[in-house]
């Protein structure tokens, strides 16, 4: 038998808000939150390159080529990373590199989620209309693995930076418009859309405000692993000479001129290779973290 | 002695700095040959109760109890293997929705000899004849058959009545059904209803009935007990609770019965909901919902007394006849 | 169940016409007449170059142009190689055993070791081996494998001198191409020692290739298998008073492998992409190599049948898996 007479009164239940409850299951991840301090490096690197690189990323210090890292012999203080065949600072081309890996794989997801959340919905509200078209024309597009859709674009249209943006874009498409009508079909069976419908919603708003909210779990945890292979990608067409043209830092493009300088400047090939594990791994880590986070709670919030 | 005596139960969920109490401090009772139903609305931990018994509660869940004895076994103390000689054996249980209950990968009859081979070791062809047996006693027809069949290409009727037979293979003293008929129509639930009680009769078996359906055990069982927000609330015997109910939740229970609202422009109903894991009360756990509150039932935790049924309530209804407070 | 696999098959059709329509428009998508694109910076005679837009029927209607395409397909004729002359569907089958041994080895390796060690981690959930098995999956498929096999280079190759730094044999052995598996070949072949170089050359390959889909076996085996833990027919057989092994390996097992069958056959697209980069790497005389190599030189036959071929083995894979998981899943056969 208790006598907390205060607590009597109005016992107003103490529900956390989603946002808090959302953040204390993120946070309880001690791996996520150690890959979100990482990507926020990255991401740091990325916005501000021009004031933290130490070097001019396409300078080339001809006295001063396959410089080892300080750490080792003949190593020296200003180029803390070494320097590439042509002298360039490892260090100052992999910050700018960072950049250029965020930008391709950022814009690629935008260009490549919109559309396909927007096909998927479409798909979904007009089965027999639209629906069999679109996810026909899916089909033949998932037939090829992304990458070699990747390649194929890229064929067509020539190497570059804004190419690549569009060949990983269309490669990732399919499975956005996939992910999409599957969530949106599940959820237009429910009765709440139903609910909607005869209150009077009209089929845009049913879409993106009544259905599409409910299908963001999944699409969230899929555009950040599809940020983290964007990245993957990148640095694939970049390494066959595909993708970013040198000379500007792509961490795939400095990988690529690499590979004849394993045995003599081995740091010149782990340098670029190992940023983009640790970014992608941090980003992979953050889409693991986010899904668990997230998928419950938002399931709920219906 | 009884067969099943349970003595402040108590299931616990969550962190232990805030735990959630699914059942706190339950006791009940059953014999051998008993039939008694469990009421409760859900998250009342009559589910919980019932798979704490059987060992079915894993880590987060912590269960402790003051007793716990089944059939002279203490079920606090046993083993893991100890634990399974019994469970599946001489306790068995069969749960709300059969199709998900049977493993989809494997056929009916495979399913129903594993029982007999494990606990009675059973083999050959005495091992399907009992299956055979098992299934005809269920009343499931064109038995020889269903044995290859597999549960998704049964009804639900037919599957639950495969559970039984699972359940009641190996001749068990305690049969606990968890809203065994909820899920099906309601046809088939009094045909599966009249299937256990007379299952029950013939074999003897204590019978522990879970619903949250009143006229299922008012037909059937012999005592009810009424559970809320994890403890019992009320227990009394089969009329009495109907005509004469002692707790205020009982009431209001029979009160939202469609039959009893003739005439009435709304259905009766509780204010609020049941309290959860934030919003448990200090004092009796009815008391932001009771109409006949009064200062000591939101300072104070009733216990559960009384002779001839027993109650958690400080004015408990219908005693000398009349209700303490209109 | 044979309705099943009619069904199954009429789906795939559609599909193979549009790669066909791809492949078929993939030359023509690049800016400028593919005969142009074909000879590149070289001037053109306008004379030969009317002849040669004749001679290949690129003055024909395109649907014309489509279908005799699809005949030639048909028959089996993929073109000719621009650089080589030859017929490009010969120098595919020369080509594409290399690929299929080392993408074989790869799966394997994937499958043997994620296989069990997925169901391991999913069974004792938590566990400092579950951490570290997800831990070694996550880094795994996080990582380019070409950076990957170049560092397995530098420390096995280079450093530790255990294996050799690229292609499929040594030098010194001529293998008389029986079956076109250097493997089988090998022991097939006189030469002593022929084996165990072979072998040596596929070993670094095969685990490079075989790190990704190893990580996603590994993890989709455990995810799988905490799924069916939690199914309500577990929780019978644990009222039943099954033991705990019984349970695992009668009542979870069967149900938790049938997702990994789809992501196993899955992986075949993984793979393909994979031995793009992987042979690239290791200098592994097989079709992807052949089609980066096609790219560079501008080999535009040899890059639009290979984009066929990957795509139809993919899709013939993915056929395979959905009728293989309607044997092993009774729910999905029959149509109810």
């Amino acid at each position: 038998m208790t006598t907390q007479t205060q607590a009597i009164a109005e016992q107003t239940p103490s529900f956390p808000s989603p946002l808090k409850e959302f953040w204390q299951s993120f946070s309880a991840n001690k791996g996520a939150l150690v890959a979100l301090c990482i990507f926020g490096v990255a991401l740091i690197c990325a916005l501000f390159a021009g004031f933290i690189a130490p070097h001019d990323p396409v300078e080339q210090f001809r006295d001063h080529m396959l410089t080892p890292p300080s750490w080792q012999d003949g190593g020296m203080g200003t180029y803390f990373l070494g320097t590439d065949e042509l002298g360039r600072d490892i260090l100052s081309r992999l910050i700018f590199g960072a950049r250029i890996s965020l930008l391709i794989a950022f814009m690629s997801v935008m260009m490549s989620m919109i559309p396909g959340v927007v096909l998927g919905l479409l798909a979904a509200f007009f089965p027999e209309k639209l629906g069999t078209a679109i996810m026909r024309v899916m089909d033949v597009m998932l037939a090829l693995p992304s990458l070699l859709l990747a390649i194929c674009i890229v064929t067509i249209l020539g190497p570059g930076l804004v190419n690549t943006m569009i060949a990983i874009a269309i490669g990732t498409l399919p499975s956005y418009t996939r992910l999409t009508r599957a969530a949106a079909m599940g959820e237009i069976g429910k009765e709440y859309v139903t609910a909607s419908r005869v209150a009077g919603a009209g089929t845009l708003r049913l879409m993106f405000v009544t259905v599409l909210p409910n299908c963001m779990a999944p699409l969230i945890v899929n555009a950040t692993l599809g940020f983290s292979s964007a990245i993957l990608e990148t640095a694939a067409l970049g390494f066959l000479g595909l993708g970013v043209q040198p000379p500007t830092p792509e961490w795939g493009t400095m990988l690529s001129a690499a590979r004849d300088y394993i045995e003599r400047a081995p740091w010149v090939v782990t340098m670029p290779g190992l940023t983009v594990l640790i970014s992608v791994l941090a980003i992979n880590l953050m889409g693991d973290g986010l899904r668990d986070a997230l998928d419950p709670k938002l399931k709920r919030a219906a | 002695m009884s067969l099943l005596s349970i003595k402040n139960l108590r299931v616990e969920f969550g962190s232990k700095a805030h735990p959630f109490a699914a059942v706190d401090g339950l006791d009940f009772q059953i014999d051998r040959g008993e039939l008694v139903g469990i009421v409760g609305e859900s998250g009342s931990g009559k589910s919980v109760t019932m798979m704490a018994l059987m060992g079915l509660i894993d880590a987060p869940g912590r269960v402790t109890a003051d007793e716990l004895m089944f059939d002279g076994h203490d079920l606090l103390k046993l083993n893991d293997k100890q634990r399974r000689a019994i469970v599946g054996k001489d306790i068995a249980m069969i749960f709300q929705d059969a199709l998900t209950s049977l493993n989809p990968s494997y056929t009916v009859g495979y399913q129903i000899m594993e029982s007999l081979k494990v606990h009675l070791g059973l083999r050959g062809a005495a091992l399907e004849k009992r299956a055979l047996e098992l299934l005809e006693m269920v009343e499931i027809p064109d038995a020889k058959n269903r044995l290859h069949t597999y549960p998704h290409q049964m009804s639900g009727g037919m599957n639950q009545r495969v559970m039984i037979a699972m359940a009641i293979s190996c001749e068990p003293k305690l049969l606990i059904a968890d809203e065994p008929t909820t899920a099906l129509d309601v046809t088939i639930q009094a045909q599966i209803m009249d299937l256990l009680g007379r299952l029950q009769r013939e074999h003897n078996m204590g019978l522990i009935m879970i619903t949250h359906d009143l006229a299922v055990v008012a037909e059937m069982a012999r005592r009810v007990c009424v559970m809320y927000a994890g403890q019992v609330v009320e227990e009394q015997a089969v009329p009495a609770i109907f005509n004469t109910p002692h707790h205020p939740y009982t009431q209001a229970l029979l009160d939202a019965i469609p039959e009893h609202n003739k005439g009435a422009s709304r259905l009766s109903a509780l204010p609020g909901i049941v309290p959860g894991h934030y919003d448990r009360p200090v004092g009796c756990l009815l008391s932001p919902r009771c109409r006949f509150v009064q200062d000591r039932c939101r300072t104070e935790r009733p216990p559960l007394a009384g002779t001839d049924g027993r109650v958690r309530c400080f004015f408990p209804l219908n005693e000398e006849g009349k209700p303490a407070h209109v | 169940m044979f309705s099943f696999v009619l069904r199954k098959l009429a789906g795939v059709i559609p599909t193979f016409i549009g790669i066909t329509l791809v492949a078929f428009a993939l030359i023509r998508m690049i800016p400028g007449d593919p005969i142009e694109v074909m000879v590149g910076e070289r001037k053109l005679d306008p004379v030969m170059h009317q002849q040669a837009i004749h001679r290949l029927g690129l003055d024909q209607p395109l649907y014309v142009q489509y279908t005799t395409y699809l005949s030639h397909l048909a028959h089996g004729d993929l073109g000719d190689s621009l650089v080589t002359r030859e017929p490009v569907s010969q120098e595919f089958l020369t080509l594409f055993p290399a690929t299929v041994e080392l993408s074989f080895f790869a799966l394997m390796l994937a499958v043997i070791i994620g296989l069990p060690v997925g169901m391991i981690a999913g069974l004792k959930r938590g566990s400092v081996f579950d951490h570290g098995v997800m831990g070694a999956a996550l880094t795994g498929y996080s990582m380019p494998i070409f950076w990957w096999g170049l560092m397995l280079i530098m420390f096995f190759s280079v450093k530790l001198g255990w294996t050799p730094v690229s292609g499929r044999i040594d030098i010194d052995y001529d293998i008389a191409p029986r079956t076109g598996f250097l493997l089988i070949d090998s022991l097939l072949s006189p030469d002593e020692g022929a084996f165990k170089s072979a072998a040596m050359h596929l070993i670094l390959p095969a685990i490079v290739l075989g790190t990704i889909p190893l990580a996603v076996i590994a993890r989709m085996t455990r995810s799988s298998m905490l799924e069916v833990l939690k199914e309500d027919y577990i929780r019978t057989a644990r009222a039943k008073g099954l033991a705990s092994t019984r349970i695992i390996v009668v009542h979870a097992l069967r149900n938790a492998l049938i997702p990994v069958i789809t992501v196993i056959g899955l992986q075949v697209g993984t793979l393909l992409a994979g031995a793009v980069l992987t042979e690239t790497i290791f200098s592994w005389p097989g079709i992807g190599k052949w089609l980066i190599d096609s790219i560079s030189r501008r080999d535009y036959p040899v890059v639009q049948a290979g984009i066929l071929i990957v795509a139809t083995i993919i899709i013939v894979v993915n056929l395979i898996v959905d009728l293989l998981y309607g044997v092993v899943n009774p729910r999905v056969r029959g149509g109810k």
